[in-house]
């Protein structure tokens, strides 16, 4: 699976109930993600890329989308 | 110039107040209902008659007289209040009696009794977690587990709601931790839906992960005695932590902690929530072993009359276009819409004489919003007749 699907497959299991979710899904006004939500989606997006995300980097964030740049940044600097 | 700490005071009191905007868009508020009745059928609310649905009292035994007896012979012997801990002079005969009956029924060593299964629940994480540990949870647990846990400080993450394999995957990686714990419920309350406690416990085995489960929706309800998750289950010798309310089936009030009996001696000194607080009163006791004698007597009768209100009801609320959830308990819960919708709808019941149970975000997701009801065993038939007309002309009043 490409790194956006993987990204939009876990959004969707953890806070979507399987719902497709779209990179311009907005995160808390569309999806309504709680914070239980947010920690479920941190831990699994650390577990399927290896990297470390903090709560405060998801808090900056509004859309679906920003959080697949954010994750890509992480990576990028973990390969650096 | 404005007296800074008048202004204080004032920003204070601006900040704590509550905003009750959906119940005032729905026109009502069904939080604290002034009950001015025992749990009778119908009970009494402002001067009228309703048949409740709300009530966690599976059994029905809430106002059942031998436990009125039972509660007032309690207070009889040991006065109304031991006014002391359990730790210091709040231990009687009668709460070791209780602990033990209660541990008998359940299947475990031992049984700690809080005043309530919320400082139960609360106590226990902190009494029993060291720094290193992890405690996974459930997505849908109840909060008094979220928080019990959050207050250790420790790691801790949700799973996806009864997900075995999303668990898995987390325990497999979780292997930096001093312990791990895994705690859910038996039956979540909003829904109906059980966990798959046996596959879990099975898991927790395999990965040397400490299990903890809530039957507060269990115990007195499922099992063929009754007996809970375990029974339930078929787990024996359980190697885990159970918790559950006594203010449900079991018709009284308090909450319990039951496992080994090394853990629960332990507990006993180290858990402030039980060591802190008054002693649970004697007639609750007292109640309490009565209505385990009742269940142990009763069960299968009693039961009977619950689960045939439930199917009743379930059938007539499908048949008549209700969107339920998938329980598997005694538990039916309409899929209502989003708060508003969810309120409009418990305010249709209510007016038309039904107490039921909404659940409203935060509760649940917005568009989630569910109304509970359960048809307790001391429902009558023609109860029961009167709440699916009024089911099925509120839904007639919107198609």
């Amino acid at each position: 699976m490409e790194f956006t699907s993987k990204i939009l497959s876990i959004i969707s299991q953890d806070a979507g109930c399987g719902k497709t979710i779209r990179p311009e899904d907005r995160i808390v006004e569309d999806l309504k993600v709680d914070s239980l939500d947010k920690l479920m989606i941190i831990h699994d997006l650390e577990d399927e890329f290896n990297i470390t995300v903090d709560e405060d980097d998801l808090r900056r964030l509004r859309v679906v989308q920003d959080i697949i740049d954010a994750v890509g940044r992480k990576i990028s600097v973990a390969n650096a | 110039m404005p007296d800074p700490g008048s202004m204080s005071l004032q920003r204070f009191y601006q900040d704590h107040v509550l905003d009750d905007t959906v119940a005032r868009e729905a026109g009502f508020n069904p939080y604290y209902p002034l009950i001015q009745s025992g749990l009778d059928d119908p009970i009494v609310i402002d001067g009228k008659p309703f048949i409740n649905l709300a009530s966690n009292n599976y059994l029905g035994l809430s106002a059942d007289i031998r436990l009125a007896e039972a509660a007032i012979d309690g207070i009889r012997k040991y006065g109304v209040s031991m006014c002391a801990t359990p730790v210091a002079s709040g231990y009687s005969d009668l709460f070791r009696d209780a602990e033990d009956a209660l541990s008998s029924f359940s299947g475990l060593e031992a049984s700690l009794i809080f005043p309530s299964c919320y400082q139960a629940n609360n106590g226990l994480f902190k009494a029993i977690a060291r720094q290193g540990d992890l405690f996974l949870f459930d997505r849908c647990a109840h909060s008094s587990l979220i928080e019990g846990i959050r207050s250790t400080g420790c790691d801790n993450r949700p799973f996806r709601h009864n997900d075995l394999e999303h668990l898995e995957n987390i325990l497999k990686r979780s292997t930096s931790h001093q312990q791990v714990f895994v705690v859910t419920e038996s039956v979540f309350s909003t829904e109906g839906v059980m966990a798959p406690f046996l596959e879990m416990y099975a898991l927790c085995l395999h990965y040397g992960a400490i299990p903890v489960i809530d039957d507060s929706h269990g115990i007195g309800v499922i099992g063929k005695k009754g007996r809970g998750i375990l029974e339930y289950s078929g787990i024996q010798d359980f190697q885990g932590i159970y918790t559950a309310s006594l203010g449900k089936a079991l018709a009284v009030n308090g909450g319990v902690v039951s496992g080994k009996n090394s853990l629960i001696r332990y507990l006993r000194y180290f858990t402030s929530h039980l060591i802190y607080s008054t002693a649970i009163m004697p007639a609750t006791l007292n109640a309490l072993l009565r209505v385990l004698q009742i269940i142990g007597d009763e069960f299968t009768e009693i039961s009977g009359r619950l689960w045939s209100h439930t199917n009743r009801l379930a059938e007539a609320l499908k048949k008549a276009g209700y969107r339920m959830t998938l329980s598997e308990s005694p538990i039916n819960s309409i899929c209502a819409g989003n708060s508003l919708e969810t309120l409009q709808m418990t305010r249709r019941l209510f007016d038309a004489g039904i107490l039921s149970t909404p659940f409203i975000y935060p509760s649940v997701p917005e568009e989630n919003g569910r109304i509970r009801l359960i048809a307790g065993a001391n429902l009558k038939e023609s109860s029961i007749d009167q709440a699916i007309r009024i089911f099925n002309s509120i839904k007639d009043e919107n198609s």
